[in-house]
């Protein structure tokens, strides 16, 4: 999305709906237990409203108990013109010589750009489960490598590549089918702790973070010559109190769900987790009205910002004046409520764009 | 309460809610694989709604909820 009359731009991204086959499993809004027709039907429906209203692609989730997410980005492409799926990839599940074959093969069956996602570590007791012990600052590492070799496939050279590192080593591998350089894959990662922000640097990649209050930014600069996105929950309406009333029925407090969600605390070592979690809801003021109850009640894992377009729309003008530029929304409920947060943005951009006129 | 009955009302948790049959009361249901993640969850949550406890997970030890016999004294100590 680009302001009219300056050379301003964000990236727009929503969330695809999810499956969640575990009877056990705690019941969230956006994840079907139903699969074929049913859960086929919630992907392609937001992934066409998502294009419809202006959003540049869609992230596809993954952890041990999702369907696999590059099927399900297939499912995205071949319903959409142009929307990027955003497929969360963790580097344990799949060597990279294979996802880039996979992202090539995309390329040359639909001449589609694709973006990862890179996980470093994402839900810790997935990784254990799977026999990986590797320290959250090695999983960075790893992660770097992991990219860079898929990178290095990919960079439309057609040349053969050799990568000695201490994950992973190739030697003379040549990318068939070829990727021509303009579908090299966008790569946005988590960029919360000092490892996470060194891998984002070492790949020029954009560094997603979850968001504090704004006024945190204005007060402490993000670091210059990196791309930052922010991971944030919007409803939006012409009156607050009728977008509080969405949110109150669409997230309702579920004691099961507070306590997976103080269970995933206790045993992740992500910083975003500990630091989402350390923000005390009694603590946000009027101004910044974070609404954390989603996150707390294992619903979702950003907070929500609610409210009418106007104030929404001020708070999000700011993450952009401070430098954020790309936004990842939460699974939509419907194509109302994307076109809802098309507004929001629209208005965001707007004032940002006069805002940093008028300073310069 | 007494530690009897709680035993015999987890049982019936263990057993009717999760599917899981216990070889004795101090069978290590963690080490063995009995409770799985969602499975612990749910299986405190039917302690809050059956014994009328509040269970904060932050503070709470996972060795005292291993077997049976611990979870009971767990929550005899708070229904006291």
């Amino acid at each position: 999305m680009k302001a009219r009359s300056s050379d301003l731009s964000i990236q727009l991204y929503t969330t695809c709906p999810a499956s969640s086959t575990d009877p056990a499993a705690i019941q969230r809004p956006g994840f079907y237990s139903e699969g074929r027709e049913t859960y086929l039907r919630k992907v392609i429906d937001a992934a066409t409203w998502s294009e419809q209203c202006g959003f540049d692609g869609i992230l596809v989730y993954i952890d041990n108990s999702l369907v696999n997410n590059w099927q399900i980005a297939q499912i995205v492409i071949e319903n959409t013109r142009e929307l990027i799926p955003l497929i969360a990839t963790q580097p344990v599940y799949m060597h990279p010589y294979w996802a880039a074959k996979t992202i090539a093969s995309f390329g040359h069956l639909y001449g589609r750009r694709i973006a990862l996602n890179m996980l470093a570590g994402a839900f810790r007791n997935d990784l254990i489960a799977l026999g990986d012990p590797t320290p959250h600052d090695n999983r960075y590492d790893r992660m770097v490598e992991y990219t860079q070799v898929i990178q290095k496939l990919l960079d439309g050279s057609g040349t053969p590549v050799t990568y000695e590192g201490e994950y992973y080593r190739i030697k003379n591998v040549k990318m068939h089918p070829p990727l021509e350089s303009a579908l090299s894959p966008l790569v946005l990662m988590s960029g919360s702790s000092e490892a996470g922000m060194a891998a984002a640097r070492a790949l020029d990649a954009v560094a997603v973070r979850y968001p504090k209050p704004v006024d945190c930014y204005e007060e402490e600069p993000l670091e210059e010559g990196i791309n930052f996105g922010l991971r944030v929950g919007i409803i939006a309406r012409d009156d607050e109190e009728e977008a509080w009333e969405i949110g109150r029925t669409r997230f309702e407090e579920d004691r099961r769900g507070q306590l997976v969600h103080q269970m995933a605390m206790k045993t992740s070592d992500s910083k975003w987790h500990k630091d989402l979690t350390s923000l005390d809801q009694d603590q946000l003021t009027e101004s910044y009205p974070y609404w954390m109850t989603p996150f707390q009640n294992y619903k979702t894992f950003c907070p929500y910002l609610v409210g009418d377009y106007h104030k929404i729309a001020s708070i999000v003008a700011r993450y952009i004046k401070v430098g954020f530029r790309t936004f990842i929304t939460d699974i939509p409920s419907d194509k109302e409520e994307l076109l809802h947060q098309k507004l929001v943005f629209e208005l965001a951009l707007k004032q940002a764009a006069s805002d940093l006129e008028n300073a310069r | 309460m007494s530690n009897d009955k709680i035993q015999r009302e987890l049982t019936q948790v263990l057993t009717e809610q999760l599917g899981i049959e216990l070889p004795s009361p101090d069978t290590d249901l963690i080490e063995t694989g009995l409770l799985d993640s969602l499975s612990f969850v749910e299986m405190l949550f039917e302690i809050e709604q059956r014994f009328g406890v509040s269970v904060e997970i932050e503070t709470l030890e996972l060795d005292d909820l291993r077997s049976l016999e611990k979870i009971g004294r767990f929550v005899a100590e708070r229904c006291t």
